[in-house]
């Protein structure tokens, strides 16, 4: 006897087929959402960093000696300093993402 | 009789029923994409303003002209509270920054300052003429904290008409508290 129907082959094309289209556009929300939060911590990293550059422009030596800052929001900071030449240091402030990476800034300062 | 091929009622029920799950389905998820849209928008717009807001800050400061060219003050910090004890301390600059909204060719008197419910920046020219210009602060922010590097360390006011101070600390509030990271400004000794 010969039934009417969709053959198994059939259905499980279908299935493939549907789960790609819904896999694929959450996906897309999923890296847009991402990428704002991105955004969001490189901002407050680059402010993080700022902060402690012109501090150190300042007085670079009390920046050095504060040591690995650890902030309440996870972020990790360090600023070194290097002399490069007599009359001539480098800053180096590294900041360092709650997730793990880092990120670092560096400035030629004259040295007295 | 002839058998009548055809679709019975309980098929087409159920073709209906199912379009009409499938239907809801896409519209919940259309609905959803554009809601993620706005808010990423609104969200990027805020930081563009945030942004902003800073670099006319950071900009004015550093391109702070010295009190010696005018015999006045020309970078002012006063201490203020406002409502609900938060900090609305006012800051006034004499700068030559042509960044925008400023923009190049004069001195601008720059004040800075809660007002209302929001932050306001108000600038005038004080050489050749040109319009005054008037920015609105970010909507989330109230009040700010102005604190000032003079030679005998961090103090809350200045007004010297002989020299500016040697950095200024800026922390912005909003109605929950301090808005991100302080803003740390070298001055420069004065723009010649």
């Amino acid at each position: 006897m010969k039934r009417d129907g969709l053959t198994l082959l059939e259905v499980m094309v279908a299935l493939v087929i549907l789960g790609l289209v819904v896999t694929a556009s959450l996906e897309l929300y999923g890296s847009a959402l991402r990428s704002a939060a991105n955004a969001e911590a490189w901002a407050t990293a680059t402010a993080y960093a700022e902060e402690a550059m012109e501090l150190a422009k300042l007085d670079p030596g009390s920046m050095v000696a504060r040591g690995s800052e650890r902030f309440e929001d996870g972020f990790q900071r360090q600023v070194a300093l290097r002399a490069l030449a007599p009359l001539l240091a480098e800053i180096t402030v590294t900041v360092t993402f709650p997730d793990g990476g880092t990120f670092e800034v560096r400035r030629l300062r004259e040295s007295q | 009789m002839t058998r009548r091929r055809g679709f019975t009622l309980i098929e087409i029920t159920l073709g209906i029923v199912l379009t009409g799950v499938v239907a809801l389905m896409a519209y919940g998820a259309i609905a959803a994409a554009a809601d993620t849209q706005e808010r990423l928008a609104a969200d990027r717009s805020d930081r563009l303003a945030d942004a902003a807001w800073r670099s006319l800050v950071v900009d004015a400061v550093r391109s702070a002209r010295s009190p010696l060219d005018y015999d006045a003050p020309t970078l002012i910090v006063q201490d203020g509270a406002g409502t609900g004890g938060r900090p609305a301390d006012r800051l006034a600059v004499v700068t030559s920054s042509g960044s925008p909204p400023l923009s190049p060719g004069t001195d601008w008197a720059l004040s800075i300052g809660a007002e209302g419910d929001g932050m306001i920046a108000r600038a005038s020219p004080l050489g050749p003429w040109q319009d005054a210009r008037v920015v609105r602060g970010p909507a989330a922010l109230r009040g700010m904290s102005v604190e000032v590097l003079g030679p005998g360390g961090w103090v809350t006011a200045w007004a010297s008409d002989l020299e500016l101070p040697r950095a200024l600390r800026i922390t912005f509030f909003t109605e929950d508290g301090e808005a991100g990271v302080p803003l740390v400004i070298a001055v420069p000794a004065g723009t010649p």
